[in-house]
């Protein structure tokens, strides 16, 4: 957001924070930013009436091996600072990996990443390898390729969140 | 780390000079406790009566009706738990006609110290029910006609909002209260000090006072307390302040608290016509900014706040993005609070979900100029402009 680093000195003086350095560089220059020109699927969890929505951009291409890998990922995100820097990591430790690599991406991996994250905004980094995967989810089926149980299993799970917050969202406009 | 200039949250204010040097002579010279019957208890007696007296005049209450507190959570619960426990003392002692009075009546813009401890009586058998506003944010007088019954024992409505500063008509609810003889409660923490509170014509039988709001000390409130209205108290013990709340008095703090409110009400008109000001300014400023709205009356407010929503984006990211420039501002975004849950008072305010998660709260200062809203406006522009960019939820 700004056109410099954070003050590297304030940091080093265990500078009152809220978030970790680390998060902050993600939120004020976050990487892979915006939607792909070219994409193959789209992953999207989250609903405005939460005030958290996350979406991911995949371009999926085979690798010399003839894996297919994350060849470009981008995300937009609506959320606060902690959603920012984990879709912003997320996309980051992504890219490059192959598909099967990327579905083992925990939240653990996206907090470690961040150094840390307070409690409360830990589901930020559950979020993001949920958009992630379901990217992968979408590109999968539509390419009708073989889906793994646990991702077509966390997909019903994120398709039962879908309908309850649209729900909500509707609900709430009463 | 902060630039003063760039703060605009109402969460604390720094003591005013003047405060401080009337504070200055209680910590260390002047330290007796007011109970205790040698001179220096007395001396220190003789500084709290003062500083009740003066707080008194300012609200047209007797001396007698001031309790001070140790802030205004504690006021706002002593008002609601103080007068139900009362109630259900005497349920249990079987007195007099026991009517039944256990409905509380809140306005849905209550701050979290009234809402909660309204909430928590839901254990003792009491029944909290929420009255309306519209969506300038004024309460729906015919709404609380209709809610008020024979069971009714309090109404508590906030003076102004400490979100988007609607101030409300308190002289017309006060009137509708004392009609159904229902014991009327406003927590007045913002609205103090600014605006007039006449608690004669507003026919309050309780308000809440806040000290830190107004440039003196924090760790001081005080409850107005009509006399004759029996209260349980939250504080047992030593029987200070006619029983109603025991505890040592913090003189420093109860001579700041005074201090601060008499300087207030003095600089009162002038500080309105400054933040008019400077709101009209900062609204001109932004209003090239897309979908942005003011939300709250924009007449029947306090002048020293300004309320937006940003759609498209998120009011935590905004409030973070804007520390950066050494900006300090709130919000009232689910993400931007501990239990993740967004204010209550906004989508009460017929917000949609977009809008009150992309909140944001100024609050000008008697140090704001025109050139530090400018900076504001500035950097809000930036902001909006790269975090929409990011953002998902892209505005049409």
């Amino acid at each position: 957001m700004t056109d410099q680093k954070p003050n590297q000195d304030l940091q080093d003086q265990a500078f009152a924070s809220f978030y970790t350095g680390k998060v902050m560089d993600h939120f004020l220059h976050p990487r892979h930013v915006g939607r792909l020109e070219k994409y193959d699927s789209i992953g999207e969890v989250g609903n405005v009436v939460c005030g958290d929505v996350m979406r991911i951009y995949l371009k999926v291409e085979p690798d010399h091996k003839k894996q297919l890998c994350v060849a470009d990922i981008s995300f937009e995100t609506y959320g606060c600072g902690a959603a920012i820097a984990t879709s912003s990591i997320t996309c980051e430790m992504a890219i490059g990996k192959t598909l099967e690599e990327a579905l083992e991406l925990e939240k653990s991996d996206v907090v470690k990443g961040l150094e840390s994250l307070p409690p409360q905004k830990i589901h930020c980094s559950i979020l993001a390898i949920d958009a992630l995967r379901e990217a992968i989810f979408v590109y999968l089926e539509k390419q009708k390729l073989p889906i793994p149980d646990k991702l077509a299993q966390a997909h019903q799970v994120i398709e039962k969140q879908r309908q309850i917050l649209q729900k909500q969202y509707e609900g709430w406009l009463k | 780390m902060f630039n003063k200039q760039c703060y605009f949250d109402i969460g604390a204010t720094p003591l005013a000079t003047e405060v401080a040097a009337a504070m200055a002579p209680f910590w260390q010279e002047q330290f007796g406790n007011p109970e205790s019957i040698h001179t220096a208890g007395q001396e220190a007696r003789v500084v709290v009566e003062q500083a009740r007296s003066q707080v008194a005049s300012l609200i047209k209450a007797k001396p007698t009706e001031i309790i001070f507190t140790s802030g205004a959570t504690e006021s706002d619960n002593l008002a609601l738990k103080g007068v139900a426990w009362q109630q259900l003392s005497l349920i249990k002692q079987c007195l007099a006609v026991r009517d039944g009075k256990n409905e509380l009546l809140i306005s849905p813009i209550e701050h979290p110290a009234v809402r909660e401890a309204a909430e928590s009586l839901r254990n003792f058998g009491f029944q909290v029910i929420y009255l309306q506003v519209d969506n300038q944010g004024h309460l729906d007088l015919q709404d609380l006609q209709n809610k008020i019954s024979p069971r009714t024992l309090l109404v508590s409505v906030i003076a102004a909002s400490n979100q988007f500063g609607v101030i409300q008509d308190l002289e017309a609810i006060g009137r509708i209260c004392t009609q159904a003889q229902v014991l009327f409660h406003t927590d007045a923490s913002v609205y103090f000090g600014l605006e007039k509170l006449d608690v004669q014509k507003m026919h309050l039988d309780l308000a809440t006072l806040s000290s830190p709001k107004i440039y003196g000390p924090k760790g001081i409130a005080a409850l107005y307390k009509r006399e004759n209205l029996k209260l349980m108290p939250l504080f047992h013990g030593g029987g200070q302040e006619n029983g109603c709340r025991s505890g040592t008095h913090n003189v420093p703090a109860i001579v700041g608290f005074a201090a601060a409110a008499t300087r207030a009400y003095k600089l009162a008109a002038a500080n309105a016509q400054h933040y008019r000001k400077l709101s009209r300014h900062f609204i001109n400023l932004i209003k090239d900014i897309p979908a942005v709205q003011i939300n709250g009356d924009q007449a029947d407010r306090l002048p020293n706040n300004l309320h937006l929503s940003v759609l498209g984006v998120e009011g935590e990211s905004l409030v973070l993005a804007l520390n950066e420039f050494g900006i300090c501002a709130s919000s009232g975004s689910a993400c931007s609070s501990r239990k993740l849950q967004a204010d209550p008072a906004l989508k009460a305010l017929h917000l949609v979900p977009e809008a009150v998660h992309g909140s944001l709260r100024f609050f000008w200062h008697e140090w704001t100029t025109l050139a530090d809203v400018e900076y504001l406006a500035d950097k809000l522009h930036l902001i909006i402009e790269r975090l929409r960019a990011v953002s998902a939820c892209k505005i049409s």
